[in-house]
């Protein structure tokens, strides 16, 4: 390999797209090649500079999105027509009378099964249906099971016991990164409770969206002394992935100094590659006057 | 948990497919969830305006839940949900160019603004990292983007922010992993000649 081929094909190598043979000729070549070396050292910066271009689309817009995309669809949805409307697409093919039998049979035997009839259930109004299971029996009757979703409107303040325990499960709801961020934006305020602090700490560590987590930081700020929620932070500092929550998790924890915080910054400066981040933490271990190597 | 759904789980989500070509508009709203955090990032990116961003979004999943029933799994449902949203921002960006100069501009409460720099303030606050890099390396880079073709945008970004291998850009984009290679090279060439004594 000669420099001429390896800078041309230095691009492809950055982005880890050429086979397998190339790929060791390129390594040969810069084992061999300090100017070929520097001019990968320098597309490495351009890439770790391009990093900084990239903006995240902000957590809200999501949640936006798809509410917007959501009421679309079911405005959608009523102009079909009614027995499309209620049943599953495998019986689409059916003409309205049969629909309506088949309907019936299903709402018969929901009205059969017990229904548990307390405040969850009392005001529902069936929006969705699907079939679950159907068992035709030997008399040529049919058992149809539908499973029904109901929506239910709930009214009340965030301090409210039965509010906060509903936005804690939104706090967890799998499906929609948006939804958490709301619903952690309106247990910030309820940060007495235990359970509430309890679920942001699990945000913060666990949930798979930095927008969440960042929301979760924040809303654990005043708690920055708490043993708990400094163990928390140092874990984020130690782990997480986005540069900005460390960043964040950093800022409190060097507000206090207590002895551990040595440690964590010590181990900290062993991997981090953050420039920000690194030079804030050998800042403040030279002021603590503790050992700023890695070693 | 959130984010683009695993190889083990290709079955749910060919049953999921299934389902929401059926009607079931439940499953479609779950497909939807397992892809619309890439797809928003994309759109995003490229067009850098929440408003034009959001419209993509919509467009794009509507699109989506037309079309859904033609759905044959000839290709994977996310090349075939990435190419719609990629030619939505390809026809966007197009449009842009031409009427860029006077459209911009958007009034802020600080008076006229240019678009692209609300967006860049507005993401610098979000993250303090980012304060550290040289504001003018920051504008030279952003204006090199804007300089680059559409296409070599997109490319540029579904390789560099996405992490796509250059054989799934050249299905999204209905060519060979040969043309995009020759589109992410000419993009990088622009950006390593743009950015000369910079980094
Ligand atoms: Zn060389």
């Amino acid at each position: 390999m000669n420099c001429e081929k390896a800078r041309e094909q230095l691009p492809l190598y950055v982005y880890g797209e050429l086979e397998f043979t190339p790929e060791e000729e390129m390594e040969q070549h810069f084992s061999e090649c300090g100017e070929c070396r520097e001019a990968l050292e320098r597309e490495r910066r351009m890439h770790a500079a391009l990093e900084a271009t990239a903006v995240s689309a902000p957590a809200a817009l999501l949640s936006e999105c798809r509410r917007e995309l959501r009421s679309v669809i079911r405005a959608k949805a009523e102009r079909r027509p009614w027995w499309r409307r209620w049943l599953p697409g495998e019986f689409h093919w059916m003409q309205p009378a049969a629909a309506a039998a088949l309907l019936a049979v299903g709402f018969f035997s929901a009205r059969l099964a017990p229904v548990k009839v307390g405040a969850e259930t009392r005001n529902g109004e069936v929006t969705a249906s699907r079939v679950r299971l159907i068992e035709p029996d030997r008399n040529g009757a049919v058992r149809i099971v539908l499973e029904e979703t109901r929506q239910r409107d709930v009214f009340g303040r965030p301090d409210e016991d039965r509010v906060r325990r509903l936005l804690l499960r939104a706090a967890q709801e799998p499906a929609d990164a948006g939804l958490r961020v709301e619903s952690l934006d309106l247990l910030k305020a309820e940060t007495t409770a235990r359970e509430v602090r309890e679920a942001l700490k699990q945000a913060l560590l666990e949930d798979p969206n930095p927008g969440v987590r960042m929301k979760a930081l924040e809303a654990l700020k005043p708690y920055a002394e708490q043993a708990e929620v400094r163990h928390a932070l140092s874990q984020v500092l130690l782990k997480d992935e986005s540069s900005g929550l460390r960043t964040q998790a950093i800022d409190l924890l060097i507000q206090h100094r207590t002895g551990d915080l040595v440690g964590v910054l010590q181990e900290l400066m062993r991997h981090e590659e953050n420039d920000y981040i690194r030079l804030r933490t050998q800042r403040v271990l030279q002021e603590m006057k503790a050992s700023v190597e890695t070693f | 948990m959130a984010g683009r759904l695993g190889r083990d789980t290709v079955s749910d989500e060919t049953e999921l497919i299934r389902a929401a070509q059926k009607g079931d508009d439940e499953a479609f709203e779950q497909l939807v969830y397992a892809y619309d955090q890439s797809v928003l990032r994309i759109a995003f990116n490229l067009v850098r305006s929440r408003e034009d961003a959001r419209d993509i979004y919509q467009e794009a999943f509507l699109r989506v839940h037309k079309n859904l029933r033609t759905f044959r799994f000839d290709c994977s449902f996310h090349t075939w949900l990435y190419r719609i949203v990629t030619n939505l921002c390809l026809d966007h960006m197009r449009k842009r160019k031409v009427r860029k100069e006077e459209d911009t501009v958007v009034e802020t409460e600080e008076g006229r603004k240019d678009r692209l720099e609300t967006v860049a303030e507005k993401e610098a606050v979000a993250d303090p990292q980012r304060r550290l890099l040289s504001l003018e390396l920051k504008e030279r880079m952003e204006a090199l983007l804007e300089g680059l073709t559409p296409r070599e945008r997109a490319v540029f970004q579904m390789r560099h922010h996405e992490g796509l291998r250059l054989r799934a850009i050249g299905e999204i984009l209905g060519t060979t992993e040969e043309a995009a290679k020759n589109c992410l090279f000419r993009a990088t060439q622009k950006m390593r000649a743009g950015l000369g004594d910079w980094i």
